[in-house]
């Protein structure tokens, strides 16, 4: 990676983040985040922040070009490669420049555009990419996230090799 | 003709199509065509078969030809072969629109529980368990739990649908169940008070109270129309729709499209529809039969003002409902705009299907009954019966008046080797090129399982012809498909050019050669040996226009000369090939067969010979001659770069 920074990784103690995975740049992962393996954090030039009890999947690639911090907030679910309790599925994408607000869902094969914000509670579906409101609120499904997260901390490190935290 | 190129394909023509036998009619039968006249002197100096392709081109008139090649009607008269089906006694290639459906049994697609037919009908097409699609996606719903509902009544009916895609929930529209199960019944109730089924079932006994009424009068009126005209003739009709004067205004008299009126044979019928009901022979019918009370309607549409005003007023088009969302609400919502005030609705059943040919009735297609079963008990379908055509090798681009050679490739399904004759017609309408067929008639092996795991068993096959009895993959790719014949040298020589180039299909090592049979490496001397036998071998096939031939596959060569410049180089080829019934017994009934083939008389199976006997030594198979058309698109033309 030529312009990236230096390597400055901070993992924040009771983050799970698998050893197999590329992880360059500023990048800081918050406590509970659970990061699987073969996922690409790539801070090229602006730092990546992400924050706690946030699922990473595999395969999930988040590439910070721009100088501007990308920052993850908490309890999300990245299923691929943003505010709260987002669930950013399968393939789907979340362009450069956008803001995504909470609870937002992004299903698969779904994008966003550029620059832009997505309010809150957004649903992003279908092959024309058509937007609705959710009115459940995700809060009321956040015991089944916080099992699912458990559940995660519990096994991949049984299976896989961790990187250290390093705070 | 269709002015955009279109992909090069290979399409089967079905026989059954209406507009053929049509035509074929209205043909005065003693009309001389135009080719008779014209012997095919264009073909004759090609090629050293010749001989034999004309003796196949001498029973092809122009007046067989199904289709004009250029004409609209083409598509749909031409099927993909994977479209179409075969059926074993009328020896015809059938496409779906000459097949009968019968329903075999239905299924709610998501649960895959099998529906019995009689209660179909009751439960509305839909499933009645606990399958819904989601009235915003169409995605199907789950039943979710939520135990942690904040208020006490939520909390008496935690359960609710889900979309796992939009994230649409029934809590949505206030829909909520105490239990799991059964929640279509829950539903129904709500389906069953809206008004148009409501007014559905006022209307069905309002029409079943006037039948009772008339009953007595309709045997004895036999003066109104045919049993053709059928309701519409009847005084039945008429007191119907009187009776529905009042309720609906003239409106009703719309019931009557200027079509239907035409069939009418009685009187009335010469009046327009609109003033069916006040013409004076119809109000004397109805006067004649009971006068009924007059309906009177339970629900009224909302007026399409209000409707309108509605939606000019409105500035968030987030809850309006698409077409496709109004549309699946079915009849039971009345044509909401807004998306907040649609049901989840009951899964569609699908059913599953035989298929019966319309000729002579037999099953074509029957499933496997159970829904989750994907096969089927009977499958003619045409990929298992009928040689799978397809264009090997075609250059880029033809020019006019410019002989050009390509190569279709025949692959035979069947578990015998075939016989395949080739004729093209020398003159009909719309003819683009003059083709020339480099072998007429030719064989392609028997299809066999074990070819799909072993690389190449040996074959079996009769040396019938005495120089193609080898069974070796030989290729003849570097062959001059483009020939440019400037000279004219090119048609009357040797028909390709042969090099020693690199095989593009590499033969696996030829291991039906004696040489090769003897188990360990082979000497340098023995291989070269194999390379000039092949080599040898390629050379005879190739004066014989065969391109190639391995296992179940015969590649031809045929010639195209364009006449002039068209964006899609479309010709119709027939092909004859040898179906051969398995395991039939002597009192198999030929004649019947044959009866049926006459019967349909102007298609183009009565153009080839008649049905070959059995096969020598083989009394329980019978071999039959089946025909069908292919029609070929080998691409655009353009006109010859000045040479």
């Amino acid at each position: 990676m030529p312009n990236s920074l230096h390597d400055s990784i901070t993992i924040v103690q009771g983050a799970i983040v698998c050893a197999d995975s590329a992880i360059r740049g500023a990048v800081t992962i918050g406590a509970g985040t659970v990061v699987h393996p073969q996922c690409q954090i790539i801070a090229e030039r602006g730092p990546i922040t992400i924050g706690e009890n946030n699922i990473i999947a595999e395969c999930t690639r988040i590439i910070n070009r721009s100088e501007e911090p990308l920052v993850i907030g908490h309890y999300n679910t990245l299923e691929v490669a943003s505010g709260n309790y987002n669930v950013i599925e399968a393939r789907g994408r979340v362009l450069a420049g956008t803001t995504l607000g909470d609870f937002c869902v992004i299903t698969p094969a779904c994008s966003t555009l550029a620059n832009e914000h997505v309010p809150d509670k957004t649903v992003i579906y279908g092959e024309a990419q058509d937007r609705r409101l959710q009115t459940e609120d995700y809060k009321s499904q956040l015991a089944v996230y916080i099992k699912h997260l458990k559940y995660l901390q519990d096994m991949l490190p049984r299976y896989n090799h961790l990187r250290k935290s390093t705070i | 003709m269709t002015a955009a190129p279109l992909p090069v394909f290979v399409q089967y023509h079905c026989p059954c199509h209406p507009l053929v036998q049509a035509e074929h009619e209205l043909r005065p039968a003693g009309e001389p065509t135009p080719d008779e006249t014209e012997a095919p002197t264009a073909t004759s100096e090609d090629g050293p078969a010749d001989n034999e392709a004309e003796a196949a081109i001498d029973g092809l008139s122009a007046d067989v030809v199904p289709v004009n090649p250029t004409s609209d009607v083409l598509v749909y008269q031409t099927h993909a072969l994977c479209s179409l089906y075969f059926c074993e006694d009328c020896l015809q290639i059938r496409c779906g629109q000459c097949v009968l459906e019968e329903i075999t049994g239905y299924y709610c697609p998501n649960c895959l529980f099998e529906v019995p037919s009689a209660s179909v009908k009751a439960e509305k097409n839909q499933c009645a368990r606990n399958c819904f699609e989601c009235p915003c996606c169409f995605h199907s719903l789950t039943v979710v739990e939520d135990p942690t509902a904040p208020t006490e009544s939520a909390r008496a009916q935690p359960f609710y649908l889900n979309c796992a895609f939009c994230r649409w929930s029934s809590r949505e529209i206030g829909v909520a169940f105490e239990k799991q199960t059964g929640l279509a019944a829950q539903l129904q109730k709500r389906d069953q008070a809206q008004a148009p089924l409501k007014e559905f079932d006022h209307l069905r006994e309002h029409f079943e109270a006037v039948l009772r009424a008339n009953q007595p009068s309709a045997t004895g009126n036999n003066s109104y129309g045919s049993s053709a005209t059928g309701m519409l003739g009847s005084p039945h009709t008429s007191s119907f729709l009187s009776s529905l004067r009042p309720a609906y205004g003239t409106r009703a008299g719309s019931v009557y499209s200027p079509a239907r009126g035409s069939v009418l044979s009685s009187p009335a019928s010469v009046h327009s529809p609109g003033s069916y009901l006040n013409s004076p022979d119809t109000a004397a019918t109805v006067s004649s039969v009971t006068p009924s009370a007059a309906y009177q309607a339970l629900h009224r549409a909302p007026e399409p003002e209000a409707v309108v005003g509605d939606l000019m007023a409105r500035t968030d088009l987030r809850d309006l409902a698409t077409r496709e969302q109004r549309d699946r609400q079915g009849p039971t919502a009345t044509t909401s705009y807004a998306l907040s005030k649609h049901w989840p609705r009951r899964i569609a059943l699908r059913s599953k299907r035989a298929k019966r040919c319309r000729d002579c009735r037999h099953i074509l297609i029957k499933p496997e009954p159970k829904a989750q079963a994907t096969r089927f008990k009977i499958k003619f379908i045409a990929m298992n019966f009928v040689p799978n055509v397809t264009i090997v090798r075609n250059p880029v681009v033809y020019y006019s008046n410019r002989p050009t050679r390509f190569v279709l490739r025949f692959v035979n399904p069947q578990y015998h080797a075939t016989q395949v004759t080739l004729a093209v017609p020398d003159d009909y309408a719309g003819r683009a090129a003059r083709i020339t067929v480099m072998a007429p008639a030719f064989q392609v092996g028997a299809y066999n399982d074990i070819w799909e795991y072993e690389a190449h068993p040996d074959e079996d096959e009769s040396d019938e012809e005495g120089d193609v009895d080898d069974d070796g993959n030989y290729s003849a790719n570097d062959m001059a498909l483009d020939g440019e014949a400037d000279d004219g040298s090119d048609v009357t020589g040797p028909p390709l050019d042969y090099g020693d180039g690199p095989h593009l299909i590499p033969s696996p090592s030829g291991a039906d050669g004696p040489v090769a049979n003897t188990p360990g490496y082979i000497t340098a001397a023995a291989a070269s040996a194999v390379a000039l036998r092949k080599r040898r071998q390629r050379r005879r096939l190739l004066t014989q226009g065969i391109y190639e031939r391995k296992a179940n596959e015969t590649a031809v060569v045929l010639e195209a000369t364009p006449l002039g410049p068209i964006s899609n180089l479309i010709f119709p080829l027939h092909v004859t090939f040898d179906y051969v019934l398995e395991g039939l017994s002597d009192d198999y009934d030929d004649e019947a067969e044959e009866g049926d083939k006459v019967s349909k008389g102007g298609t183009p199976d009565t153009s080839t010979p008649d049905a070959t006997e059995g096969e020598v030594g083989k009394p329980t198979t019978t071999t039959q001659a089946c025909s069908f058309w292919l029609y070929i698109n080998l691409g655009q033309v353009v006109d010859s770069p000045a040479s």
